[in-house]
């Protein structure tokens, strides 16, 4: 038994798995780089490199190749193994061990950035304020109840409820303090609103045609079916949400007035940001874009801070980055209100890159100085002999 | 006389008139002398975001028509860029006979429906191609809507050369008010003032706003129709006068007299510009001076060559530039100008690429005869020349530009042909066996005839202003230079490995086991160089990432293509290490690293999608497609040694055990 583990520990440590490991990711690599050809780039993402396992056509031959997440993971073991514990170690040969400290370090750093990063945006016209951004991709569900001279209370289905659905799924939302209970079914992930065809199909005459995922994975319009199940018995009553719908869907309730809002998900930031203006400069007697750059105001805790934000100058502040990402109207008039829209981040690991690349071009400078000198060394000493 | 006189003179008319009355040889080329040519060179311009000298407008101008930066006309006499655009300007009709339309072949003659020349790809006259132009247009309006990449060559020739042609008439009309007239009938009191004369676009503006002024005044000597109708006449006159001066915005020629527009003006805004300015700009001098030199081009004809009309030209160009040139200077945008100009001028970079002929056919020499001591010195320093023109070129481009040395495709070309032939000479200085002199020789003239090549067939101004993404000088200079390293050291490394299986195929020096090892051990060590560079490169591009976009891997294509490289160095390295590839094993993955270096750099590129599209580029595809295929027989025939190899049962070598226990 001892033995058997013994060689599955060196062959975990061994340069052939590397080699393996290596040749695949570069394989998925490039198959993923084509890939995002004719499926956009959020999909082929998600098919080639943040899976265990592909299943990739070759013309129509279906192939079982590893993804690019699983080869991450055995690549971080087989460093470890190999080229940090197994390493010989020397303090004349630093390099290496430095190295590969530094790749580890970085390979932690993306899956640190995987499992716990958020991402969204923000988008404000000029004059508007926010301390909220929402997701790009993801969607979620929240109830809205409207109370007479009081604010709406807002109650958000949390993470997962959709994630996983489908259209086949099905599940109901309770909250003790709702007066009913939400069943939602038939989640499509791109749809478009249409009249049924047949009085059987969708709620009202009314149907969610399904439509295929946008390469554009932010494009993606979501639909639902909810129904509101009233815990007094009281008939049920069904309606349709839309990602997209002017306004959220609304029923009554012992005669109060209830929202339920199919929206893409949100966070909340700890501070509040205002866009003052945006201004967006070309290169002069052309379209091209020389520079974009929003000058805000950060409010936090009633002090107001002014910072600019353009390409390259993000604004990092309480472990969130905000990013220029993009602006409009496009074809604005000079003086028309415009708008910029932020990439909002928040990722633990935001700064583990650079801190990486230093560790790395150490370790690897070190080694292939010191490798280099004693090549020349020999090198000489052949040429005197 | 009176009817002469009263005859509304169309600019346009006038234009026609003008051209009838050229000298009746139209193939009669002006002389432009050197002084003229010296002054139109640096007299600064603002085309494509940036201001630069007429020389380098002029220049692209040609080479995106014409395919090369110089002219042959149909006598066979060479006429610079330069020259071509002063003709275009000054004598359209002569430029009308010039040859400089390229065509790649008949898809778009007969298109158009003309008679092709003899040889497939030939040079055509605006002359030759105007009786087809209707027909080229109505086809190019078909085919701009499609997108770029449905696009057939076909397709792609007939809008370049409708393109062109566009361009051509620009070129031809932008000095057209120039050599207008504008009357009005003599019964009209715009003639009246006029005195049955007619005036020079300059004057116009000015005229016209005295005889309103005096229409105004004496307002109750005429009944409303009366005024109405001289008020017509004035309008006519002022749109005709538009028109004319319409034709003249191509080019900005004049600084803005405000200092906080950054848009210059063209000949054609310049009225208008300067009424705004409040006086700063004297807009109807600066148009009299190029009415001058319109009038008096005509010296430079060698039929006609009158001192006085050159003098004149001369004296109307001096004064135009001595407006234009201090305004520039103050606005702090004139002082890369001379540069530039010396920087074209002086052609280091085409004197480069010949020295990298000449040391090629050193470099042959001396394998010819090794123990000439002569050659020993002879070869590094005509490697050497060559490469410090080249890095004098590059460190002009850097110091015109403010910018690090790559920002472009372009530019990668000239950045990784210096750095290969530099670390061809290191290794040469370490490994002394020629091979890497050799090598360097060889791809530092292949590397600047691709640069040339890649120029033409672009045809665009070669330093471009930079979108928003780029404007930042640290990035550029340490991650976009470090990953370029990192694709030249790289490229050599399976430049060079095809020395080895060339080598052992051909027999060639078998008896000396020392000759292959020093070359796999100067791969080796230009992949580990490749890679230190590369990896590095990659990952301060993802910091990069990480503060323009919010990521640091988004596993865009251009990313992908550089952690290709990444994965594949790293490969041949722990391959390596773990005894499964020796000597020939590494030279086979040097040659493969190299396919992944054009994926990488070319390849990514023309795929469509990502967020680096500053890059796009197209028409490479096909010079890929044969690299990779030449490149991919090649590793065949390393298969090929290897199997000789085990069919002789000697053991394969091994040298990178010799001397390192580990790597």
């Amino acid at each position: 038994m001892a033995k058997i583990l013994r060689s599955f520990i060196n062959m975990l440590a061994s340069y052939g798995l590397a080699i393996v490991l290596l040749f695949f990711l570069a394989l998925l690599t490039f198959l993923g780089t084509l890939a995002q050809v004719q499926m956009g780039l959020y999909e082929a993402q998600k098919k080639y490199f943040e899976s265990f396992y592909v299943v990739h056509e070759f013309r129509d031959i279906p192939v079982l190749l590893p993804g690019a997440y699983l080869l991450m993971a055995l690549l971080f073991v087989n460093m470890t193994l190999g080229a940090v514990i197994r390493a010989p170690k020397s303090w004349r040969r630093p390099g290496m061990l430095i190295a590969h400290g530094g790749i580890l370090f970085m390979l932690l750093g993306g899956l640190v950035t995987y499992e716990f990063s958020t991402r969204g945006f923000m988008r404000l016209y000029e004059g508007e304020q926010s301390n909220q951004f929402e997701s790009y991709y993801d969607w979620e569900i929240a109830v809205i109840a409207f109370e007479e001279g009081k604010p709406a209370r807002e109650y958000v289905i949390p993470d997962g409820f959709l994630e996983d659905m489908g259209p086949e799924g099905r599940r109901t939302f309770h909250d003790d303090n709702l007066p009913f209970d939400l069943l939602v079914e038939g989640f499509l992930l791109n749809c478009r609103p249409a009249a049924a065809a047949a009085a059987a199909q969708g709620i009202d005459g009314f149907w969610l045609q399904p439509l295929a995922p946008e390469k554009e994975a932010e494009t993606n319009a979501a639909g639902a079916y909810a129904t509101v199940m009233p815990k007094n018995g009281a008939a049920s009553a069904s309606g349709i949400l839309f990602g997209y719908a002017l306004a959220p869907w609304t029923f009554e309730l012992d005669g109060r007035r209830w929202a339920v809002d199919l929206r893409k998900q949100r966070w909340q930031v700890p501070f509040t940001v205002v866009l003052d203006r945006f201004i967006h400069e070309t290169h002069p007697g052309t379209m091209m874009a020389s520079n974009f750059e929003s000058e805000v105001t950060q409010i936090e805790n009633g002090v107001p801070r002014k910072v600019n934000i353009r390409m390259n100058e993000p604004l990092r502040h309480e472990g969130f980055t905000f990013f220029q990402a993009s602006y409009g109207p496009k074809n604005a008039r000079p003086g028309e209100r415009m708008f910029s829209v932020f990439e909002v981040v928040s990722n633990p690991a935001d700064q583990w890159p650079l801190y990486a690349c230093i560790v790395i071009t150490i370790g690897l400078a070190l080694h292939f100085t010191q490798r280099l000198l004693a090549h020349i060394k020999l090198q000489n000493k052949r040429r005197q002999a | 006389m009176a009817t002469r006189h009263t005859r509304h003179i169309l600019a346009f008319a006038l234009i026609a008139l003008l051209g009838a009355s050229m000298p009746a040889s139209a193939q009669e080329a002006p002389l432009w002398t050197p002084e003229i040519l010296d002054l139109f060179a640096a007299l600064p311009v603002q085309e494509g975001g940036r201001v630069k000298p007429l020389d380098t407008y002029a220049q692209f101008a040609l080479l995106s028509m014409n395919g090369t930066r110089t002219l042959r006309t149909a006598d066979g006499e060479k006429r610079s860029h330069l020259e071509w655009l002063l003709d275009c300007w000054f004598f359209p009709e002569i430029a009308k006979n010039h040859p400089c339309f390229l065509v790649n072949s008949y898809d778009a003659i007969d298109a158009m429906g003309l008679q092709g020349h003899d040889r497939k790809r030939d040079r055509y006259t605006y002359a030759e191609l105007f009786p087809g132009r209707a027909e080229l247009g109505r086809l190019a309006g078909q085919y701009q809507d499609i997108d770029q990449a449905q696009l057939s060559p076909q397709q792609r020739q007939i809008l370049d050369l409708a393109h062109n042609m566009v361009r051509f008439e620009e070129l031809i009309g932008f000095l057209d008010f120039a050599r207008a007239r504008f009357g009005a009938p003599e019964d009209s009191a715009l003639g009246a003032a006029l005195g049955g004369e007619t005036i020079p676009a300059s004057r116009v503006m000015e005229t016209l706003r005295s005889v309103a002024h005096q229409l105004s005044e004496h307002g109750d000597q005429l009944s409303a129709e009366q005024t109405e109708a001289q008020m017509r006449v004035l309008q006519q006159t002022y749109q005709e006068w538009m028109h004319a001066l319409n034709r003249a915005h191509g080019l900005a020629l004049v600084p803005n007299p405000d200092p906080k527009t950054r848009e210059w003006v063209t000949l054609g805004e310049l009225p208008a510009v300067a009424d705004n300015s409040g006086g700063e700009l004297a807009a109807a001098e600066l148009l009299a001076k190029w009415e001058s030199m319109a009038a008096n081009a005509s010296g430079f004809l060698p039929s006609d060559g009158a001192d006085g009309a050159r003098a004149a030209f001369l004296a109307a160009l001096n004064g135009f530039r001595d407006v234009v040139v201090p305004m520039a200077d103050a606005r702090g945008e004139y002082g890369a100008v001379p540069l530039e100009v010396f920087f074209y001028k002086s052609k280091l970079l085409f004197y480069a690429q010949w020295l990298y002929v000449l040391s090629f056919v050193l470099v042959a020499l001396f394998w010819l005869a090794p123990d000439s001591r002569v050659l020993r010195v002879l070869v590094p320093v005509s490697l050497s020349v060559p490469t410090l023109l080249l890095i004098a070129g590059i460190t002009l481009r850097c110091i015109i530009r403010g910018r690090p040395p790559v920002t472009t495709l372009y530019e990668t070309l000239l950045f990784v042909t210096a750095i290969v032939v530099l670390v061809s000479l290191a290794a040469e200085y370490i490994n002394r066996r020629r091979i890497a002199i050799s090598m360097g020789a060889f791809l530092g003239m292949f590397g600047l005839f691709l640069a040339f090549r890649y120029e033409a067939k672009e045809g665009v101004d070669t330093m471009p202003s930079l979108v928003a993404v780029l404007d930042t000088n640290f990035w550029l200079a340490t991650h976009v230079t470090t990953v370029t390293m990192g694709y030249a050291a790289c490229l050599l490394a399976g430049a060079l490995a095809h020395v080895y299986i060339a080598g052992r195929l051909l027999g060639v020096r078998r008896g000396v086991p020392e000759f292959y090892r020093g070359l796999t051990r100067m791969v080796y060590g230009i992949v580990c160089f490749g890679v230190f560079f590369a990896t590095i490169g990659t990952v301060l591009g993802g910091i990069w990432a990480n503060d323009s976009w919010g990521r640091f891997w988004g596993w865009d294509p251009k990313e992908n293509g550089a952690l290709l490289i990444v994965l594949w160095g790293l490969l041949i390295l722990h391959a390596r290490l773990g005894g499964y590839i020796r000597d020939l094993g590494i030279h086979m993955n040097a040659i493969f690293l190299g396919m992944i270096v054009a994926f990488s750099w070319w390849g990514t590129n023309l795929l469509g999608v990502g967020l680096h599209s500053y890059g796009f580029t197209h028409g490479i595809w096909r010079a890929l497609i044969i690299f990779w295929g030449i490149e991919s027989v090649v590793i065949l025939l390393g298969g090929a040694i290897w199997l000789m190899d085990r069919a002789n049962g000697a053991r394969p070598p091994d040298s990178m055990r010799q001397n390192a226990s580990s790597v």
